[in-house]
């Protein structure tokens, strides 16, 4: 029992003292937001005329897409009749701006016919099938599968700038050359079709992403908006990894019509299914996939799964989906500048209120030595060791895909857990005040009151994490990466109340001398010894 | 420090308090009303002042290599009430080109010879034409979805607690802890609405803190009660309100050491930081944050426990109490010793102790709920054991016969002598 006590206390601490250690051997630190550090601002223009509802819609769509955890820290607004991205703490300004230039519309095109690749003939066809999503339990989306594609600063600076495949601009295929396309004997000699001539209404010619494949299209059928959402999920039977495809009221109706007509295809040779009964998923000139449909009806839900001979993997099944529940947007951008953004707020404001949150939080250590004698150590020792596992975790986040990113809201927010912690502390060492009170001694008390006192924790931090929970997974942007932070500090605080709380004051209740000591005993401390001069008189 | 904060101080260290939280409730009711009907008013009248990110507003942008605090100054000459703009610079990353940016919200932007004004006082500080300082109006990053979405969250965050509080205490707490939340809630917009600070994203994220954090200090509050109302079930002897009076100045220091805790960083941050230092951004959430932890904090206190005392007095069970021991005429006295150090002092002498003497007073008193001991039960609890045991049957359930005063400790109690010490 004693043994196990030691363990935990020496384990926990040790953790926390090896976690910040490799933290600050490493050099890291948390990201500072845009109000703290200020970041890069890319400006978006429309290509063409777009309405203010348009625009919206795309600062909407950008905004999920940039900062869909909420943790991110990104802000994206309309400025006139452009958009204007922030995105704090970024390395490679030029390449977010390269990447965020992707942004452009999701078109659903009927597959005319497969040609090889520009000037390069060689074709290796990787052919993916449609099938109905079969009734029963939608499973829930993955939590942080999508995460790892946010695009933020570290992502961004670390990833390939994707496909040159398609040129922006350039001569494309003659509309006789696209008459004949199919049936061409030289194929490969019939240029792509450039972005700039990539209209819905338009017939093209457009690689896949692997660039070993040209599909010949025809004018879209629909648009992404008909996709409400995409996630990937992984076949029970197969084990392998599909996307998850679900429509918008309005777009499974327009889907299964689609899909009608190229199931009739598909039943015209199921073994080897014909260009007809192929749906092309473009996206900024580049088929993202083009699945056989092999249902005439889909009820709102599709599955997406690759070949039996060439299976997704799970970073193609996870960019898929992303393509398709994000690449939507209702106009086409081009981007325009970017600039460096300073901290909204000053040098000297931020060291104001970091030296002002310092005095303060030093004040109430005071006032718990005073009031807690020694107890007040371990609330001292065990704030330190609270706070080392948080800043590990958070430094921690803002590496990984999350790319949490800390703000002055999230600094506060930390200060106010701390009161949440430190009550741990004061309702357990108030009930043991009532123990004591009531002729015990402390040594008998400390475990008693514990029980008790861990009850009211576990039942007070229920609510905080329920609140974290609902709004975590109910909300969008800030709020969400507020319910974050809130909840990781809401389960350190049960995780140290029980391994750190607990083993401390019981192995410091029971040392005779800490507890009995005239200046900073315990039992002094919870005023156990009426008649002593207690500390508002002193 | 006074004699008598001295004193307040020194009774709450040794729970020497018997403050009737239940029986005022009216007064407190009262003082919440006043405050909740002047921020009702005042957001009827003024409404909220939302910043740029809600609603949009007015961008200027003019290339100058002044400075931030230079370009912030001139803003504020030229329009005062311009003063919470956000302004930062913005740096061209291939030609170099350094421009000051000025964001301000659309409801103080509304005047637009106020917004011409200040496009010349720029201009001005830049020594630059007019026309280079750019205008442009700006969307809300902010959009109503993420509002709405975050509305929703609140709805049914609050279902899904009343629930849990509902199961895991009862149905009349539930409803106490939400009036408590709402009373929260409607302070804290009040005040923002009367200050005439700015409501940010940050503002708003501060204000679901707060949400939080006042609940979690009113369950904390209603365990106390509910595990004191277990133990009187039986006995009878005490008046809910009184059990939650009990209960209150148990959690009392607790309550006061909590929310000092969680209130001194915030507002040395709000005082230090943004009054003195001139931090002005720390200012809007600043606010909401101290705003929410006080009435949060007195909420569970002053509004949700009474309140919770006033719904149960009227069950038909704790009436009867009330009746029956207000005609003994016994609530008087029970009042003046109702104090957590009188609470514990009885329980110490009912209590066997359990290094000491367990042994002999479990073989003395067979029929003590020994289980329930070990368990650390509440003091009020082992009344029922004793009431059981058919102890002195009359009266008040607790020992002293005495108020205690200050450093006048229960006599010592003569069958403790083996106590350990």
């Amino acid at each position: 029992m004693r043994r196990g006590l030691v363990w935990s206390l020496l384990i926990i601490v040790g953790v926390a003292a090896a976690c910040l250690g490799v933290t600050i051997g490493l050099g890291r630190a948390p990201l500072l937001g845009l109000d703290l550090k200020g970041g890069v601002s890319l400006v978006l223009k429309p290509t063409g005329t777009a309405n203010a509802s348009q625009l919206q819609e795309a600062v909407n769509i950008i905004d999920r897409r940039v900062n869909g955890l909420g943790v991110s820290n990104s802000d994206v607004a309309r400025q006139g009749s452009e958009v204007v991205i922030n995105l704090p703490g970024i390395k490679n300004s030029q390449q977010a701006l390269d990447e965020l230039g992707q942004t452009a519309v999701l078109y659903f095109r009927p597959v005319k016919c497969e040609i090889p690749p520009y000037a390069a003939p060689k074709a290796a066809t990787t052919p993916t099938t449609v099938a109905p999503k079969v009734s029963g339990t939608v499973p829930s989306k993955a939590l942080g599968e999508p995460g790892a594609f946010r695009l933020t600063s570290a992502l961004l600076a670390s990833s390939t700038t994707p496909t040159t495949l398609v040129p922006t601009n350039g001569p494309g295929p003659t509309a006789a050359q696209l008459q004949q396309a199919c049936s061409s004997s030289n194929a490969s000699e019939i240029p792509t079709t450039p972005v700039s001539q990539d209209t819905a209404k338009a017939t093209v010619i457009l690689p896949d992403r692997s660039g070993q494949v040209r599909y010949v299209l025809g004018p879209a059928d629909m648009t992404g908006s008909a996709v409400s959402n995409a996630q990937v999920e992984v076949d029970p039977t197969t084990g392998q990894y599909t996307v998850l495809l679900t429509f918008t009221g309005k777009g499974a109706a327009e889907f299964d019509k689609i899909a009608t007509s190229r199931y009739a295809c598909y039943e015209q040779n199921t073994a080897n299914p014909p260009a007809c009964s192929l749906e092309a998923f473009e996206l900024d000139g580049v088929v993202e996939s083009a699945p056989t449909i092999q249902a005439p009806s889909f009820h709102g839900t599709a599955v997406i799964s690759g070949s039996s001979s060439n299976p997704f993997t799970s970073s193609q099944a996870s960019q898929l989906a992303l393509v398709l529940k994000y690449g939507s947007l209702p106009v086409r951008f081009v981007p325009q500048q970017v600039q460096t953004v300073s901290a909204t707020i000053g040098k000297d404001s931020l060291r104001a209120g970091l030296l002002a949150g310092i005095g303060g939080l030093a004040i109430v250590m005071l006032y718990m030595l005073a009031y807690y004698r020694a107890l007040g150590l371990v609330v001292l020792v065990g704030l330190g060791v609270g706070g080392a596992l948080l800043y590990s975790i958070l430094t921690e986040l803002s590496y990984t895909s999350y790319h949490l990113t800390l703000t002055l809201a999230g600094v506060t927010g930390i200060i106010v857990s701390i009161g949440i912690t430190v009550d741990s502390y004061v309702v357990y060492f108030e009930r043991l005040k009532d123990e004591v009170r009531s002729g015990r001694t402390v040594r008998q008390s400390v475990e008693r009151s514990f029980t008790r006192a861990f009850r009211t924790v576990l039942t007070a931090d229920l609510v905080s994490f329920l609140a974290a929970l609902i709004l975590y997974f109910f909300t969008i942007g800030d709020v969400k990466g507020f319910a974050f932070t809130l909840g990781l500090s809401t389960l350190l605080d049960v995780f140290t109340a029980y391994f750190f709380i607990r083993p401390a004051v019981i192995l410091v209740g029971r040392r005779r001398s800490i507890t009995d000591n005239p200046v900073f005993g315990i039992a002094r401390g919870l005023g156990s010894r009426p008649g002593r001069a207690l500390p508002g008189e002193a | 420090m006074t004699a008598v904060t001295v004193g307040a101080y020194r009774r709450l260290f040794r729970g020497e308090t018997s403050f009737d939280f239940a029986g005022r409730w009216r007064r407190w009711f009262a003082i919440s009303g006043t405050v909740i009907l002047i921020g009702l008013i005042s957001l009827g009248v003024r409404g909220l002042n939302f910043s740029i990110d809600f609603k949009g507003g007015t961008v200027w942008e003019v290339p100058t290599s002044a400075s931030v605090s230079t370009a912030r100054s001139v803003v504020a000459a030229a329009a005062p009430s311009l003063g919470q703009a956000t302004v930062q610079t913005l740096t061209n990353t291939e030609t170099g080109q350094r421009t000051i940016e000025v964001q301000a919200a659309a409801k103080t932007t509304s005047d637009p010879a106020e917004v011409q004004s200040v496009r010349e006082a720029l201009a001005r500080m830049a020594h630059t034409s007019i026309d280079n300082v750019q205008l442009n109006e700006i969307g809300p990053s902010w959009g109503s979805d993420i509002t709405d979405k975050a509305v929703e969250a609140v709805i049914v965050f609050l279902v899904v607690v009343s629930v849990y509080i509902w199961l895991r205490f009862e149905g009349k707490m539930a409803l106490a802890a939400l009036t408590a939340l709402i009373h929260d809630i409607l302070v804290t917009v009040g005040i923002y609405s009367l200050s005439g600070l700015q409501v940010s994203p940050d503002t708003v994220i501060a204000f679901l803190t707060i949400l939080g954090y006042s609940l979690y200090d009113t369950i904390v509050v209603f365990d106390r009660i509910q595990e004191n109302t277990r133990g009187l079930a039986s006995t009878n002897r005490l008046t809910y309100s009184d059990t939650v009076n009990i209960s209150m100045n148990q959690v009392l220091a607790r309550s006061l050491n909590t929310s000092l805790v969680a209130i001194l960083p915030i507002l040395s941050i709000l005082v230090i930081g943004a009054w003195v230092l001139g931090a002005t951004a720390l200012e809007t959430f600043g606010l909401a944050l101290f705003v929410g932890l006080t009435t949060g904090a007195y909420s569970s206190l002053f509004i949700a426990s009474p309140l919770l005392a006033l719904l149960k007095e009227h069950e038909p069970r704790y009436s009867e109490i009330r009746r029956r021991l207000e005609q003994a005429g016994e609530r008087r006295d029970a009042r003046r010793r109702l104090t957590p150090a009188a609470v514990a002092g009885s329980v110490a002498e009912r209590t066997p102790d359990s290094e000491g003497s367990g042994g002999r007073d479990a073989r003395r008193k067979p029929e003590q709920p020994a289980p329930a001991v070990a368990n650390g039960s509440p003091p009020v609890e082992v009344e029922y054991g004793r009431a059981a045991a058919g102890g002195e049957g009359d009266g008040i359930p607790l020992r002293s016969e005495v108020p205690y005063r200050s450093g006048n400790r229960p006599p010592p109690r003569p069958r403790k002598k083996g106590r350990r010490r």
